[in-house]
């Protein structure tokens, strides 16, 4: 009986009809609502068309074993079957190594920018080279890193040439080496933007703090280490996503020119896989699946972030 | 007396060995630039050599691949792909920021949720509509697919470009007796010159750069862009490297050309949206 | 040329808030109304609902008798000069003037002809092919000006114009605008939150707090007969001291005590105030502005019961008169009652209130020090302490 009486209560809470958006009523308001829906009209029309649509198919598509020819349904299913491939596994594994290099692919770049942070002298000109890799294309830098990593290649003409000769090795001829050398390429090619979204972040703090710490007799360790660090703290998140969406989907173009993902599955990733199944392999479904699970490892890397921005400040960005 | 030389001496050394690392650093980056341009006026057998340069490698290229119709395609592939993305984008931007209507904040997430889908998890399906519209092979399809994948960042890049122009200028044109369509073609556009040049650069670079949508969309030597030719350079039967590094530069050069012009709006898009 | 009338508009936005309340204001042909109150009030709401930019939930505003609730603004031929200037910053200041202008179709040689003179009256004619970005504050705001003027509208809606201005200038431009208005002879509402702008400038002004209308009078009946308490102490500078008082019979008439003063009420102050003997033996608000406090020791044939004793705390020089902050003695506060025995002997701590008196530069009056403050007896005001009202006849 009294839950009734809540219940009703809670019904008729806050005045119906009041929300945020409401009616417009005046001549202009609806002028503007009719402006506002026009001008977005174009945008959201191409993301449904273009981008939210092939998703629905593609998860379609996923539950099928289309090969271009022949389709038969078979259902959630497939993604079982999929999960219990073990080079499905493998894949995932070149990935999750990859994701090792993380930590480099943000920490040189962190040192770096505050490098370049000091203002030496020409300090304009080392930001334009450091970020000049970011404007080759993929390709490119995976033509020359083939160069670096061969036999003949520059890598082992240096160990020469420091008197490691005894390490020389074709790092692209062994799975595990190759995907090293993936990763080092990738690194390097990272360098760039993480540095100038570490230079910029920089730039936008409050030098005040930095004196009164230096002030209060923190030396130049810990000024970096407890007030610069911290205060980046929104942008080594934002160099995160970046680093790892480009880890996630960039390494495709790089996978292609310098190993075709071999040697065997050595160097496979998910977004090479999905390629080497549907258009190498003609399996359009399973490639399609793997499409998908790719989508979802990058919607929960973004939840994951989101999560832990918000919990921190409580704000985000 | 000493303790302050001291210092003065402590800074420069310093100084000193900041400079140093950042050469170092520098030469890093740059080297394999270096590497590239000097072993592309290599032949063969220089470069096994590692010695002597030639410019025959060069002539080869241009014969081993049609490179002038490669980059005229990237180049019209690029320009009406970033027209199209400016413009759905701008437009879009503009009534995000200023022009709010119910709904229009789902939208606008959607839109920019969008950023997060991969381009291989939904490069199948368009392969098949779009091979179903009879668009593979054409400048076309591909540019559909590059407008597809650039919309959402160059609309959130706009949007958030446009919010930070004063309400004021709006309703100033509102009382001046403008209408919404003109006042953004006469007031807020003119005034995003720098929004536009930013995501002219990033999308420039995207879509010169890339591989996977040109190695399906165009097919067609005679449509392939720059980059995917000379990725099937490489891919195809041995190729004297000389001449792979000549068409890296080839590739490279337009695209490092476009980032030193506008270096500072590249640094700005990347930024935007943080910390704001 | 237009008269506005603001027929008991309301604005109440979609998360329940009501900026402005049951507004009836009107405002005749060639008048410059000032808007003013404190931040919040609804002033910029109301003035923004006259141009058309914020729709009107309630009531119904009429330009030259015409309501135009639903007509555009572009279509109520109004001009608006915004707090920011909103000038168009890719565009010249001969361009900024033309703008509109070039919307309505009108003809370039007429363009030229109206905007020159604009220029002319506001001094702009060197500046008319420089970008806003190029010129001072002060220049921008004098564009923003001429944008309006240009139009040639019914009215003038001016936003806080003089707000981003520095403190000099603001006195410049205040004059100035006030001199163009008056050979224009356009309607104007012209919203600040500084009474100070508000009293030089309008013709009339209306005060306005929370939404609601305190009282719309010229600017000396404001300042003289304020209708409550937020007017008292809102319009003037220094703010009129405010102290709690009992109404008390004496010999010659009321007297208001507080503290161990005792206030004789002059005659004139009686008769304005007819329901003073209302409240006799109860508390009301009394009201006294600080020119009317002098140093006791300036005033030779001071009437009895009009000094208070004060401890001097503060001594402003102003150059021509000289502020002076005091604490007076006035009523401690009653402690709570609850019923408990020999708790109504507690000793209760003496309370002073701060008041500030502008005296005659000769006072030799210092910091730390007792002294005695004259209190213009015929200048008093009076108000009721629960509704603010004042107790003054008519109003």
């Amino acid at each position: 009986m009294s839950t009734l009486t809540a219940q009703s209560q809670a019904a008729a809470g806050p005045t119906p009809g009041r929300g945020r958006a409401r009616q417009p009523r005046s001549r202009l308001a609806r002028r503007r609502r009719r402006a506002g829906i026009l001008l977005t009209l174009p945008a959201a029309a191409v993301v449904v068309a273009l981008l939210g649509i092939p998703v629905g198919q593609a998860v379609y598509y996923s539950m099928t074993n289309w090969n271009g020819l022949t389709a038969t349904w078979i259902g959630p299913g497939a993604y079982a079957t999929a999960l219990s491939d073990p080079t499905f596994w493998r894949v995932i594994e070149n990935n999750a190594l990859l994701l090792l290099s993380i930590p480099f692919a943000i920490g040189i770049p962190l040192g770096i920018a505050w490098l370049l942070h000091e203002h030496v002298r020409g300090w304009r000109f080392f930001r334009s080279v450091y970020f000049l890799p970011t404007a080759v294309s993929w390709v490119v830098i995976g033509m020359v890193a083939v160069q670096f990593f061969a036999q003949q290649g520059l890598m082992n003409k240096l160990l020469a040439d420091v008197g490691l000769g005894s390490l020389q090795t074709n790092m692209l001829a062994g799975q595990r080496s190759a995907l090293v050398a993936l990763a080092i390429t990738f690194i390097w090619s990272m360098l760039g933007t993480n540095t100038i979204i570490f230079l910029t972040g920089m730039a936008t703090l409050d030098p005040t703090l930095i004196e009164a710490a230096r002030v209060d007799g923190l030396n130049r360790r810990q000024i970096f280490w407890r007030v610069t660090f911290p205060l980046l703290r929104r942008f080594v998140q934002f160099s995160f996503v970046i680093t790892v969406i480009s880890a996630f989907s960039a390494l495709f173009s790089l996978i292609f020119v310098m190993t075709s993902g071999g040697p065997g599955f050595g160097t496979t990733t998910l977004e090479f896989f999905v390629y080497q199944s549907a258009f190498a392999l003609g399996q359009f479904g399973t490639g399609a699946l793997y499409g998908i699970i790719l989508f979802v490892i990058m919607i929960i890397v973004g939840l994951v972030q989101l999560r832990l921005i918000r919990s921190e400040d409580g704000e985000g960005w | 007396m000493t303790s302050h030389t001291a210092v003065v001496a402590r800074r420069r050394v310093r100084t000193g060995t900041l400079f140093a690392i950042m050469c170092v650093i520098a030469v890093v980056m740059l080297y394999p630039f270096f590497y590239m341009l000097d072993n592309a006026f290599r032949n063969q057998a220089q470069f096994a050599r590692q010695s002597g340069h030639s410019a025959v490698s060069w002539r080869l290229l241009f014969t081993q691949l049609p490179v002038w119709r490669e980059l005229l395609n990237s180049t019209l592939i690029c320009a009406i792909s970033i027209l199209l993305i400016l413009a759905v984008s701008t437009t879009a931007g503009f009534a995000f920021a200023k022009l709010r209507y119910r709904g229009s904040g789902l939208v606008f997430l959607a839109v920019v949720a969008a950023l997060m889908v991969p381009l291989q998890s939904i490069i199948i399906p368009e392969y098949v509509n779009l091979g179903k519209l009879g668009l593979i092979n054409t400048y076309l399809g591909a540019i559909l697919v590059y407008v597809a994948l650039g919309t959402p960042f160059a609309t959130f890049l706009m949007a958030t470009y446009y919010r930070g122009i004063s309400d004021d200028l709006i309703e100033a044109a509102v009382m001046d007796g403008l209408g919404y369509g003109r006042t953004f073609l006469r007031i807020a556009l003119p005034l995003s010159w720098p929004a536009l040049a930013t995501v002219t650069v990033l999308q420039f670079i995207q879509i010169w750069d890339d591989l996977l949508v040109g190695l399906l969309f165009l097919q067609n030597p005679q449509q392939r862009t720059i980059t995917v030719g000379l990725a099937a350079l490489s891919s195809g039967r041995t190729t004297s490297i000389p001449v792979l590094m000549a068409g890296s530069f080839v590739s490279a050069l337009p695209a490092i050309t476009v980032y030193l012009i506008f270096q500072r709006h590249l640094v700005k898009g990347l930024t935007m949206g943080m910390g704001k | 040329m237009a008269a506005i009338v603001l027929d008991g508009i309301t604005k109440r936005f979609g998360d329940g808030t009501t900026a402005v309340r049951e507004l009836d204001l009107s405002i005749a042909d060639g008048e410059l109304m000032v808007l003013v109150g404190p931040s919040g009030c609804g002033k910029t709401t109301a003035l923004r609902m006259v141009a058309g930019l914020e729709e009107v939930t309630g009531g119904t505003i009429l330009i030259d008798g015409q309501p135009v609730n639903d007509t555009e603004p572009r279509d109520r031929d109004i001009a608006m000069v915004f707090q920011s200037y909103a000038l168009y910053p890719h565009l010249s200041v001969y361009d900024n003037m033309a703008f509109s202008l070039k919307y309505r179709k009108t003809p370039r040689a007429e363009i030229r002809r109206r905007v020159g003179e604009a220029a002319r009256i506001l001094e702009l004619e060197p500046f008319l092919a420089r970008k806003p970005r190029q010129l001072s504050g002060g220049q921008r705001q004098r564009v923003a000006m001429g944008r309006a003027i240009v139009r040639q509208p019914r009215a003038f809606l001016m936003d806080e114009p003089l707000s981003n201005l520095d403190a000099k200038l603001r006195v410049q431009m205040r004059a100035e605008i006030a001199r163009l208005q008056r050979s224009l002879g356009v309607t104007t509402i012209y919203v600040t939150h500084d009474q100070t702008e508000a009293m030089t400038l309008g013709n009339r002004v209306a005060v306005l707090q929370h939404g609601v209308l305190q009282q719309v009078a010229p600017p000396q009946k404001l300042y003289k007969r304020p209708a409550n308490l937020f007017v008292a102490s809102f319009i003037g500078s220094p703010a009129m001291n405010l102290l709690e008082a009992t109404v008390e019979r004496g010999d010659g008439g009321p007297q208001v005590c507080f503290g161990t003063h005792r206030l004789a009420v002059g005659e004139r102050a009686v008769r304005e105030h007819p329901g003073l003997g209302g409240y006799l033996g109860r508390k009301v608000i009394l009201g006294i502005r600080p020119e009317h406090l002098e140093d006791a020791t300036l005033v030779p044939d001071a009437a009895p019961g009009s000094v208070l004793d004060v401890q001097v705390e503060l001594r402003e020089e102003l150059g021509s008169e000289v502020d002076v902050h005091c604490r007076v003695g006035v009523d401690p506060l009653h402690p709570v009652a609850d019923g408990e025995p020999g708790d109504a002997a507690e000793e209760i701590e003496p309370l002073a209130a701060a008041i500030v008196a502008r005296m005659d530069p000769r006072t030799t009056l210092a910091e730390s020090q007792s002294a005695k403050v004259h209190v213009d007896l015929a200048a008093l005001h009076f108000f009721d302490p629960e509704t603010g009202a004042s107790l003054r006849a008519g109003g």
